[in-house]
This record gives C-alpha cells, structure tokens and sequence, in this order.
C-alpha cells in the first residue's frame, strides 16, 4: 500500500516519513515513559502501550491514504471535464470567429490571423495560467489540506498519545493506587492480623489468668474442703477408735474411777495394731493390762486402711490412748 | 479474710478431740464394757488312759463361771484343744472371742499321785499370764488342785485374790419335820464334798470360822439350853465354852483369833460380852434393856457391829471396843439384822426388811448407799467370802431352806446344789493359811 501511495502520490513519502517520525517520537517517548516507569512499576508488565499506538496508528493511516487517493481520483476527474468543457466552448467561439474572419476575411486577412494567432495564444495562456492557477490552488488545497490533516493527525496523534499517557498513566496511577491499595490494605490487613492476634494474645492471657485464678480458688476451696475433711475423718475415725476400744475394754473388778493408764498405739497403713507401749502406768498392772488387751482386741481399725495415705501419717501412725474410767461404781 | 484463715478456724473448731492441731492425736476412753471376760478352759488333756475321777478343767470353769467375772467359751464351740501353749492358735481364739485361753494336762505321776500343769494365755497379745505351775496332788484332791487353779486365774485376771479354794459351813435340817436331825458340815465353795462336822438332834445354830479356818465356833442345844461350842476342824475336837443360864448364842471370833463375841442372857436381857478364849474371861459389851444380838467384828477387831431394837425395831449399830460407845449404823429398810461387813470394811451387808419382805442388802459405809442384792424369800444369814466379792446366804425355795449366793456388785446369783432337807446359816470360811 506504501508502494502504491508513493507512486500515485508524490507526497506520500514525507507523509510516511512524518508519520515515521512521529511514530519514533511516540515510541521513544512511550519508551522512555515505558522506562522511567519502570522505577515505579514493577519491570516486568510487557509494553503493551506501544504495540497498541502502532497498530492504531498504521491503521487509522491507511484509511488516511485510501481517502486521499479517493480524494486526488476525483479532483482530477473534476480537471478532466472542466478541460472538455472548456475545449467544447472554444470550438464553439472559433467556428464563430472562423465565421467572422471569413465575413471579414480579406480585410483583416492578416490581421485577423494575426488577431486569431494572438487571441489564441492568449487563450492558450490564459488557459495555461487558469490550469496553473487551479493547478498551484489545487496544490494549495492540497497541501493545505495536507498540512490540516498532518496537523490533525499529529495533533490526534498527540491526543492519543496524550490520551495513552493520560490512561497510562491513569492505569499507572490507578496501578499505584491499587499497589497503594492493596499495599495498604496488606498493611491494614497486616495490622487486623497483628491487632488481631494481640488481641487473640491478650485473650488468652486474660483467659490464663482467669483460669490460673479460677485454679487457685479451686485449689483454695480444695484445700480448705481437704482440711476440713481431714478433721471431720480424724474426728470420725477417733470417734470409731474410742467406740471400738471402749466395747472391747473390759475392766478388772479392782479398777476404780481416776485410773489413769496411756498407751500409744502404732497403727500401720492398712489400720492394724502393730505395737502398743505404755507410756503412763495407773498403779495398777491389771488395770493397764486390760487397757492394752483392748486395743490388741480390736486388733484392726479396718476403715484407716482407707484413709488418705497424707491423713493417715500426720494423724494416726501413732495414736494415744487415755483409758481414765468415770463409770465405775468404785 | 482469705481462705486459709477460714479454714484455720474450721480446723481448729473441727478439732475437738485433737487437742493441738496436728499434735499427737489423744483419745479419751471414759467407759468400758460391762460384760464378762471370755475365757476358755479348753479340757485338760490327761495322759493317763484311765478316766480321772473328776474333770478337772470343768471344774475350773464352773468355779469361774460362779464368780460373775468370767463368761467361758463351751467346749463344743471349741475349733482346737490344745493342752499346751505352744499349740494354741490364737486366731482360733480370736474367732471365738475369747481373751484368754487357759490349757493343762493332768498328768498320772504315781499310784493315786497326779501332776496338774496349767498356762493361762493372753489371746491380744499371744502371752502366757504367770508362770506355767504344775500342782501335785493325790486323786482325792484333784478338786482342789482345780479350785487352786481358779485361784490363780481368778487372781491374775482381776487383781482379787480368789476363794475357790475356801469353804463353807452350814447346818441341815434332815429326816422328821417335827424331830429332825441337825447337821453342821463343812463344804467345798461349791458345795461339793460336805462332810458332817457335827451331827444332833437338838439345833445346832450360827456357825462361825475362826480367822485362821482352823476352828469353828456354833451353838448347839443340850438338854434343850444352847450351849456354845467351839471345835477343831482338823481333829475335830470340841470344846463347851459358854453355858451361862439363858441365851448363850452367836460366837463371832475376833481377827485376832482369841476371843469370841458371844450374846448372853444371864443378866436378864441379851446382851453383848467378849470372851477370851484361853483365860474364858468375860466382858460385857453392852448395857441397854433392849435387845442385843448377833456380834461381828470389824476386820480391824476395833468395833463389834451388832443388831439392837434399841431404837424401837431392829437395826445395826456399831460398838467400839475400847470405849464401849454404841453408834447406829443403819436407817434405812423396817429393819436390819444379821450384818457382816467385808473383809475391806466398806461395805456392810445385812438382811434388810422392807414392804414386809426380807432381803439381803448391801450398804456402802462411805456414803450410806443401799443396794437390795435379793430377790429371793426369806433370805437370811449372809455370810461374806474372804475376797469380799460374793454374799452366801440361806433363802427358801419351795418351803425347803437352800444356800444362794449373790455377787456383792448383785449381778452374779446362784443357788448351790441342793442338799437333803433344809439348809440354813452359812458361814463362807476364811483364806485357810
């Protein structure tokens, strides 16, 4: 198509060379733009801009072309009749001279000729100037129009270049705002998550130690409850013991009342007697005697056995035993 | 205020028994039981093929049985036998809740010659009590080598001397109602083995031992005045002591064993005189128009307690020997006679009327606090064993006179085997020496 609008038209190289001009201006700039960028934007987005500027500028050039060939067609087509035409109504004025030249052929034989050679040198000029006129106008047109649709194109071109780079730009800012964006909202999200697991931090801290306090009551609770339940077992089972000892405590005849006999029992874990001594003596050897008869009698205080090991230690691996009668007749 | 301050208090209000917190723990045992110490006579093993004459572990076990301390285990609960200590499982013991085991063997040493040997074990702490004793007698006397036995077990299990081997005297009633045959005899403690001291057609009336158990001293009627007696047990010499005009009755022999206590009338109304023994010298005691009657001594032989109407019915009032003063004693019941006090002088038991009813009593001489031991009729004539710890007494049963016996703490009652006729007036003898 180059080729053929080069042939048909005298201006289509520097048309094409303007246009290739603009063109490389475009893309030096688009390229430049495209690198410098390339400092902000990250360098691997392919340069879609200017692949794009080509192809709609080649394109919308060509339809330039067809249009200005159509244009040239038709102009001198335009000539073409106008010179029929013109052709046509001088043949018409020189039958009519010929007419006059013959009426007065041979008075102004040669003048007339002469008239005639010079008129039609004339008109030949004239007709000369006219199509040269025409022909510097036509050009004039021409190049004006070509300067307008030059302008035109570079001033579009500019626009679309404008326009690219407002839209590479805008994309350019938009790309920095939704980097800036997303950074942002990265950031923000990287802030939710901190704030988010400081809170989670902070929960499960308060809930440690809503937990630890809440363990420490209970271990508080447990512990008075341990304690009291201590003294309730070493009560019950000091209640058991007296009740045991009493029943199997028979008392000699001579036994009287204000008899006091000690005796300290070892009691093993499983609740049997291992071993019982004196510690104080009533005077009496029977009195003692039976005192401790009655506590090998009972021989096993089977409930120890199940008293907590801790309980049993501080309260009843030894036990003292106070036989001190107040119920004897004596 | 936290928890812990709480829960101090709690324990420390929880406390009670424990009287430190966490100190030695101290229980108090305020009371026993009152029930009998269990104990088994588990049958003596007798080496001899022939058969013993008596069973000398039953006797044994009767005598416990009698003395209102012991309950024993029967034989035919009885899991082993052993005849020796070193055979005694004691958890066969402890399953049948006996505290004490007590096995021997008697053991045929010679012609009518036996070896008693004995060992009383202590089921709580698997011991043997005392010393194992062999008791060497000869058939006859197996009964005693038994009573000696329940002595020493008596003795070491309640710290009170036993008086199985003492005896007893009392007088029967045999034959005719309207012209019986009087009888004073001398028996075991339990009424085994009576022999007839003195026999007669005319009342034989308050036998009484002298301190030693050698001599006793009764009333006996000739020609129909009582005279009074005192005689040999073991040649069974008599000796006539008193046989003033009236009432010679109721020889009490002093501690001392030289005087009697005696009652006469021959100064018109029964009163109290002490008669010396050997120089038969006479003191009277007591001057009052009423009467007085039936003399002991205390145990100290400072005071005669005796039985007066002084007072407008009968009731017992002591006398003090050295200055003669007469001090009433008792004031409760419609009457009191017959007093005997115990060989510790604490109590005094006597036959008590009350509601028309005659019944023993004892009365505490510290606090002057009564205790109706009978409940049986007519009973009269206590009479206290050596240890102090059982009242005999004649009582009525069927319109027949027996010999009962009650515990002085009046839980333990028994009756001795009933002999022929009537019995009347016991008197339980001294520890023999």
């Amino acid at each position: 198509m180059k080729m053929k609008w080069r042939d048909r038209d005298g201006y289509g190289l520097p048309v094409m060379l303007a246009v290739g001009l603009h063109l490389s201006v475009v893309l030096v700039g688009v390229a430049v733009a495209a690198w410098d960028g390339s400092e902000v934007t990250p360098p691997k987005r392919p340069p879609i801009v200017n692949a794009t500027v080509i192809d709609v500028s080649q394109t919308i050039i060509g339809q330039r072309e067809a249009e200005q060939a159509a244009q040239a067609a038709a102009q001198a087509a335009e000539a073409a009749r106008k010179k029929q035409e013109q052709q046509r109504i001088e043949q018409q004025k020189r039958a009519a001279a010929e007419q006059k030249r013959q009426a007065e052929a041979e008075r102004k034989k040669q003048e007339t000729a002469r008239q005639q050679a010079e008129a039609k040198r004339q008109a030949e000029l004239e007709k000369q100037r006219q199509a040269e006129a025409q022909k510097r106008q036509a050009e004039q047109q021409r190049q004006a129009e070509q300067r307008k649709q030059a302008e035109a194109e570079a001033k579009k071109l500019a626009e679309q270049r404008r326009q690219a780079e407002q839209q590479r730009l805008a994309r350019e800012a938009k790309q920095r705002q939704e980097e800036a964006r997303r950074q942002e909202q990265e950031r923000q999200a990287q802030l939710e998550r901190e704030r988010q697991e400081q809170a989670a931090r902070e929960a499960a801290e308060q809930q440690r130690q809503a937990e630890e306090a809440l363990k420490r009551a209970v271990a508080e609770e447990e512990a008075r409850k341990q304690a009291v339940a201590e003294q309730q077992m070493v009560q019950s089972i000091s209640s058991l013991i007296n009740q045991r000892v009493t029943d199997a405590w028979i008392r000699p005849p001579n036994a009287r009342n204000g008899m006091k006999t000690k005796l300290r029992i070892y009691f093993l874990p499983n609740g049997e007697v291992n071993n019982v001594q004196v510690l104080e003596q009533s005077g009496n050897g029977l009195f003692d005697q039976r005192a401790v008869d009655a506590v090998y009698k009972v021989g096993r205080i089977e409930e120890l056995s199940e008293v907590d090991p801790y309980i049993f230690e501080r309260n009843f691996r030894q036990v003292d035993l106070l036989f001190n009668p107040q119920d004897l007749r004596n | 205020m936290n928890f812990r301050n709480i829960g101090l208090i709690l324990l420390l209000l929880v406390a009670g028994l424990v009287q430190r917190a966490h100190a030695q723990l101290v229980i108090e045992i305020t009371s026993g039981a009152d029930q009998l110490l269990p104990i088994a006579v588990v049958p003596f093993d007798d080496a001899t093929a022939q058969p013993l004459p008596v069973d000398v572990a039953e006797i044994i076990e009767n005598d416990l049985l009698r003395s209102g301390v012991f309950e024993t285990i029967p034989r035919r609960n009885m899991i082993s036998r052993p005849s020796d200590a070193k055979d005694v499982h004691f958890r066969d013991w402890r399953l049948l809740r006996a505290d004490y085991v007590l096995v021997g063997q008697v053991l045929k040493t010679a012609q009518d010659r036996y070896r008693v040997v004995y060992e009383l074990m202590n089921v709580a702490t698997e011991q043997r009590v005392g010393k194992k004793e062999g008791i060497d007698v000869a058939g006859a006397n197996l009964r005693d080598a038994a009573h000696y036995v329940s002595d020493k077990i008596y003795e070491q299990l309640t710290g009170i001397r036993g008086a199985f081997s003492t005896r007893i005297l009392y007088v029967t009633a045999e034959g005719d109602r309207l012209a019986p045959t009087f009888k004073l005899q001398v028996a075991d403690a339990d009424g085994h083995r009576p022999q007839v001291v003195v026999e007669s057609k005319e009342p034989i009336l308050s036998p009484s031992w002298s301190h030693d158990g050698k001599f006793i001293a009764y009333v006996m009627f000739r020609n129909r005045r009582p005279n009074i007696f005192i005689q040999e047990l073991a040649t069974g010499k008599q000796e006539r002591l008193a046989q003033f005009p009236g009432l010679n009755g109721a020889p009490a022999w002093s501690p001392d064993g030289k005087k009697l206590a005696v009652v006469l009338s021959k100064d018109d109304n029964p009163e109290i005189y002490v008669l010396d023994i050997v120089t038969k010298k006479l003191t009277r005691m007591t001057n009052h128009y009423a009467i007085d009657t039936e003399p002991s001594w205390e145990p100290d032989g400072k005071g005669i307690i005796f039985t007066s109407d002084r007072g407008g019915n009968p009731q017992i009032y002591r006398l003090d020997v050295d200055s003669k003063e007469v001090e009433r004693v008792t004031f409760e019941g419609e009457l009191n006679t017959r007093a005997r006090l115990t060989p510790d002088g604490r109590y005094l038991v006597t036959v008590q009327k009350n509601d028309g009813s005659y019944h023993i009593a004892l009365q505490d001489m510290r606090n002057g606090r009564v205790q109706v031991l009978t409940e049986t009729y007519l009973d009269e004539s206590p009479s206290i064993a050596p240890n102090g710890s059982m009242v005999m007494y004649a009582t009525t049963q069927g319109n027949k006179g027996i010999l009962a016996v009650v515990s002085v703490d009046g839980l333990v009652k028994y009756k001795l085997p009933s002999a022929d006729g009537d019995v009347r007036e016991p008197a339980w003898s001294p520890y023999f020496k």
